[in-house]
């Protein structure tokens, strides 16, 4: 069990302070969230990089940073993996000096370096290529030299920051679940900083979404996705997120809730809220139909298709509906709806499909 | 939301701009050849090339063999060409290590009247040679507030090897400095924090590092430096003086030979000029095949 790390930082940046407090164990953490949000900052404080203007920071016992007693380790004596987004490798080493740069650094025997070395290469089945600079290298495999070289001194926290980024999109997928597969045998307490929500589903049992320099949410993502504490949390989780407020309810709890852009949708409601809502549709739940009265789902809405976005084996497809609304299907009802952009199409979902949240609601924060 | 839209935002902003710049630099070298021949421009370089190589060619053949074995035998020439090397040797070793230190700083640091002290740097280049040597005399010169403390603990640079080795440092500096800053500033800072990152001391990420990778650059500000150094004159001649065996260098031995023996003076030229080639040739040999970064 590594140890845990703990982080408590404030950093004033130009357009907002980072703010945060966190605990983590030996699992992965992605940071989501968009860019300029204040990520990168976060690991920068971790590794030594950047400077918090007060709190700390521990892993297990030892503290890295603590503003109150002015301790500040300085990176070089952190041991913190890092894996910068273009992997900064050093150019004019071979990938096995590359590997072996902070064992020199550490002085450890040239017996030792070469084992070590050489294990970490074949983990990651990078061994045929030790002698080759890094140039020379694809993406994936530059990935692969970057995160053996920060895993051979055995750190105590591996940071990855857009780890996946600099691949192009057929690559992603793979190296994304061999990632992840390296990640779980590994037991190092990591995080991940990505934008992009497909790195939250697959890397990480805990998803932290960061908003201003704050975390906005901390659970795993199918809390995020199920009960989002916010909109900015079920947008960028990718589900259709709306604002809305009730029109009218019934006694048996079924209501008409108009949204903002004055779609009016019917929904199941457990309880009837009077004040403004958060309302979600996952885009899983939405269903696209040639004509309306194809289906027998209660909610149908008119409208014509913007885009059509293929994701791994299914496609999404953004339809303008009065609201924009993202219905994921598969294949298979792509090829028999044969559909394209511009054209007309009907999006239906169930009164079930509905999630209705009061908005602003702090507690859902809490949830994990 | 649109994947290929994500993929396709710029990822940071120093990996795109590399990407880009990697991009144009094989562009150019694809286009350099059938846009030069176009038109006049082919013209216009070959009459510059010409230009430049014309009067050398010249010199060579205004020389008679006999000349030239004349001049090899003479002891003049070689204690010239020993000084030259000597001196410049140390001058650009010199040059290298407060250069290299001033350069590092100007590329890293901020600080006030930084703008003054990099103009400072530059002036040298533009001061005619005289004006350098009379400045260096009035500093280090017998009555001048440096030499003035140094003569009257028994040191006289004035007329000394080492004057040709501070005038030769002197107007060398500059060149050293700019290239060397260029290549301090050129370096992915990212580079240093990873090797930081993984344990290595700030000195040993300087050494193992900062220099390789700017390890060309340096190496072309050197030539550049160390050829200023063999031509040096103006300063030399004022400010150390022309004393055959102990002051006078390649630059001076030809002024000298020229005032009374023309052809003398033609076969220390071309020695001169063909000993220079072949060093600024061996160094850029060295500096190609140093430049790692290149696939």
């Amino acid at each position: 069990m590594s140890p845990a790390l703990k982080v408590t930082a404030r950093k004033k940046l130009r357009d907002f302070t980072v703010d945060i407090d966190l605990h983590i164990d030996s699992n992965i953490t992605v940071m989501l969230g968009p860019s300029g949000h204040g990520k990168t900052t976060v690991l920068n404080m971790i590794a030594g990089i950047a400077r918090p203007d007060s709190g700390a920071i521990s892993v297990g016992d030892s503290k890295l940073f603590d503003s109150r007693h002015d301790i500040n380790v300085e990176m070089e004596k952190r041991s913190i993996g890092y894996v910068f987004q273009d992997y900064a490798l050093f150019p004019h080493l071979s990938v096995f000096e590359n590997v072996a740069y902070g064992l020199r650094a550490r002085r450890v025997s040239e017996t030792d370096i070469r084992t070590r070395v050489m294990h970490e290469l074949e983990r990651l089945a990078i061994a045929n290529f030790k002698d080759e600079i890094p140039i020379r290298l694809s993406a994936g495999q530059r990935q692969r030299v970057a995160l053996a070289r920060a895993l051979v001194i055995k750190p105590c926290v591996l940071l990855m920051d857009e780890p996946l980024s600099a691949l192009d999109m057929q690559l992603r997928a793979r190296v994304r679940s061999e990632l992840k597969a390296l990640l779980r045998q590994l037991a190092v307490p990591t995080i991940i900083v990505t934008h992009d929500s497909l790195d939250a589903v697959s890397l990480g049992d805990v998803v932290m979404v960061m908003e201003h320099g704050r975390i906005v949410q901390h659970g795993t993502y199918e809390t995020l996705l199920a009960i989002p504490s916010s909109q900015f949390v079920a947008e960028f989780v990718e589900s259709n997120a709306y604002s809305g407020n009730v029109k009218s309810a019934d006694a048996q709890g079924g209501a008409i809730v108009i949204l903002k852009g004055g779609v009016e949708v019917y929904a199941a409601l457990e309880e009837v809220h009077a004040d403004i809502l958060l309302v979600v549709i996952h885009p899983w739940d939405v269903a696209l139909l040639r004509a309306p009265e194809m289906g027998s789902v209660r909610n149908v809405l008119r409208g014509t298709i913007l885009s059509i976005c293929p994701l791994r084996d299914r496609v999404r497809v953004m339809v303008d509906a009065g609201i924009q609304i993202t219905a994921e299907i598969t294949r298979a009802s792509q090829d028999v709806l044969d559909i394209k952009e511009g054209d007309e199409i009907y999006a239906g979902f169930k009164t079930t499909a509905v999630r209705v949240f009061p908005l602003e609601n702090n507690h859902r924060k809490e949830l994990q | 939301m649109d994947q290929s839209n994500i993929m396709s935002l710029p990822q940071d902003d120093r990996g795109g701009y590399r990407q880009a710049r990697g991009t144009t630099a094989a562009k150019n070298r694809m286009m350099t050849v059938p846009v030069l021949f176009k038109g006049g421009t082919g013209l216009i370089a070959v009459c510059t090339a010409l230009f430049l190589v014309a009067p050398l060619v010249g010199l060579c053949l205004w020389c008679t063999v006999q000349e030239l074995m004349e001049a090899t035998l003479s002891p003049v020439l070689w204690s010239a060409l020993k000084i030259s090397f000597v001196t410049s040797s140390i001058s650009t070793l010199i040059v290298i290590i407060f250069g290299g230190v001033l350069a590092f700083v100007l590329a890293r640091y901020q600080f006030c009247g930084k703008m003054i002290i990099d103009t400072l740097v530059d002036l040298p280049m533009v001061l005619p040679p005289m004006v350098t040597g009379i400045a260096l005399l009035i500093l280090f010169g017998r009555n001048g507030p440096v030499g003035g403390w140094l003569a009257e603990h028994g040191m006289a640079l004035t007329f000394t090897a080492i004057a040709v080795v501070i005038a030769q440092v002197f107007v060398a500096l500059p060149f050293f400095i700019r290239a060397a800053r260029a290549g301090f500033e050129s370096v992915d800072r990212r580079l240093e924090t990873a090797s930081l990152l993984l344990g290595a001391s700030k000195a040993r990420t300087f050494i193992k590092v900062t220099v390789p990778l700017v390890w060309p650059t340096l190496l072309a500000g050197a030539i550049l430096a160390w050829a200023r150094c063999l031509g040096e004159f103006g300063a030399t001649i004022v400010f150390a003086g022309n004393f055959q065996g102990v002051t006078q260098t390649m630059p001076l031995a030809i002024f000298s030979a020229l005032q009374d023996n023309l052809g003398v003076a033609i076969a220390l030229s071309i020695m001169l000029l063909f000993t220079s080639f072949g060093l600024v040739l061996l160094l850029k040999f060295v500096v190609g095949s140093a430049d790692v970064s290149r696939p």
